[in-house]
């Protein structure tokens, strides 16, 4: 690995455990930029969607639409 | 103002939680039969199963797996119980020449099976580092196979009445009380002691916080993922155990899509597809107020393609609420 250097770390760059630690969240992170903002609006629209499929699916299991 | 933002923060993390309570009111004011006693044992006899199931699914959630063979593995487990607790009696018995089997030899086998597979999918994730879903999706359609193999792909009926009691009874005969619910509490109660109190909890969570971290202070990790993947292979041997009691029968195609049924209440209940997060009460309350909406929309008489459609964005929405925490506490 880059940082380390004959299996020591230079303690300039950051520590190979720490960037391990981000996971595969910090690489979908950092190819779409999610923010708090933006998840909040797809939560939004997510909900809005939960609600028309239970309001159509009620109507249509009630023989309505 | 900081109060104002951390009461919209509570709201908009548990509102997943918040909208499923806030529909069934609505249903129950529309619909009163929905309050009812019988309802009220009905949604505790589902949940207890679904909570094993979640219980068991929870541990490789927390340490960054998942494990998509949970559903298979519990009807394969069904099966075996509904195969070994025919009643002597019963004209299309699978063997006709075996008798009655004592109940807890035959709960015995079908955990050991059903922890066999846990083993194997440790085994594959721990050892051999195959990605969890890959691991636990090869094992999902093996353990469905099998179930075919041994089955025949024939439904399995005419079981015994002191196994469907399991299911139909409670305690002194009081409605709030089946024997369903008090098994899964005491579940429930075993594994908050394990994840709570043991060294083995500890390490669950520290692998799921930073596995190579985890691994530099001296905690065993494979052994310690061996250990999480076969108690969930023994919880699915109990739900499954179960499942078949409540069913009256067991066929191959039971237990399928339970897995995402889990993976949603653990979801819904905090337990982060990120790892290292995750409580057993909120694994209860997850899997109880999806059990809910799904009592909620039968009773709303809600078509039967659209309530899966509804399953699965409740499931997307639990998910995305929990990478706003992640993205949140950066």
């Amino acid at each position: 690995m880059e940082q380390n250097n004959g299996n020591r770390w230079d303690g300039k760059r950051p520590d190979p455990i720490t960037q391990v630690k981000e996971g595969w969240y910090e690489k979908l992170l950092a190819r779409i930029p999610l923010t708090v903002k933006s998840l909040n609006i797809i939560i939004a629209i997510l909900f809005l969607l939960l609600i028309a499929a239970l309001v159509i699916g009620t109507l249509k299991g009630n023989g309505i639409l | 103002m900081k109060e104002k933002q951390s009461v919209g923060n509570f709201l908009l993390n548990n509102a997943m939680i918040i909208f499923m309570i806030g529909a069934a009111i609505v249903v129950g004011i529309l619909r009163p039969t929905f309050f009812s006693m019988y309802n009220f044992k009905n949604l505790i006899s589902n949940t207890a199963v679904r909570f094993i199931i979640a219980v068991g699914v929870s541990g490789c959630l927390i340490t960054k797996g998942t494990d998509l063979s949970a559903g298979r593995t519990v009807g394969l487990a069904a099966c075996i119980a509904a195969t070994f607790m025919q009643a002597a009696d019963y004209s299309s018995k699978v063997y006709p020449n075996l008798g009655e089997l004592p109940m807890l030899l035959v709960l015995l086998g079908v955990i050991f099976v059903s922890v066999l597979i846990g083993l194997l999918n440790g085994l594959v994730i721990s050892l051999l580092n195959v990605p969890p879903f890959i691991a636990t999706l090869g094992m999902q359609t093996i353990v469905y196979g099998a179930c075919l193999v041994f089955t025949g792909a024939q439904p399995i009926g005419g079981l015994r009445k002191d196994y469907t009691n399991i299911s139909s009874g409670s305690i002194f005969n009081i409605q709030l009380l089946p024997y369903l619910g008090i098994i899964a509490l005491v579940i429930g109660v075993i594994m908050w002691f394990v994840y709570n109190k043991t060294p083995h909890g500890k390490y669950m969570y520290a692998i799921g916080g930073n596995e190579n971290s985890a691994e530099v202070s001296g905690i065993n990790t494979v052994k310690t993922k061996l250990v999480i993947y076969m108690t969930a292979g023994l919880m699915y041997g109990i739900a499954g155990f179960l499942l078949g009691a409540k069913s009256g029968g067991a066929s191959v195609n039971m237990g399928m899509g339970y897995e995402l049924e889990a993976i949603a209440g653990c979801t819904i209940g905090g337990v982060s597809t990120n790892g290292g997060v995750g409580r057993i009460s909120g694994i209860l309350i997850g899997v109880l107020v999806f059990e809910l909406l799904k009592i909620a929309m039968q009773f709303m008489g809600v078509e039967t393609s659209y309530t899966y459609i509804v399953q699965g964005i409740v499931i997307i929405i639990a998910v995305a609420l929990d990478i706003r925490k992640y993205v949140a506490k950066r």
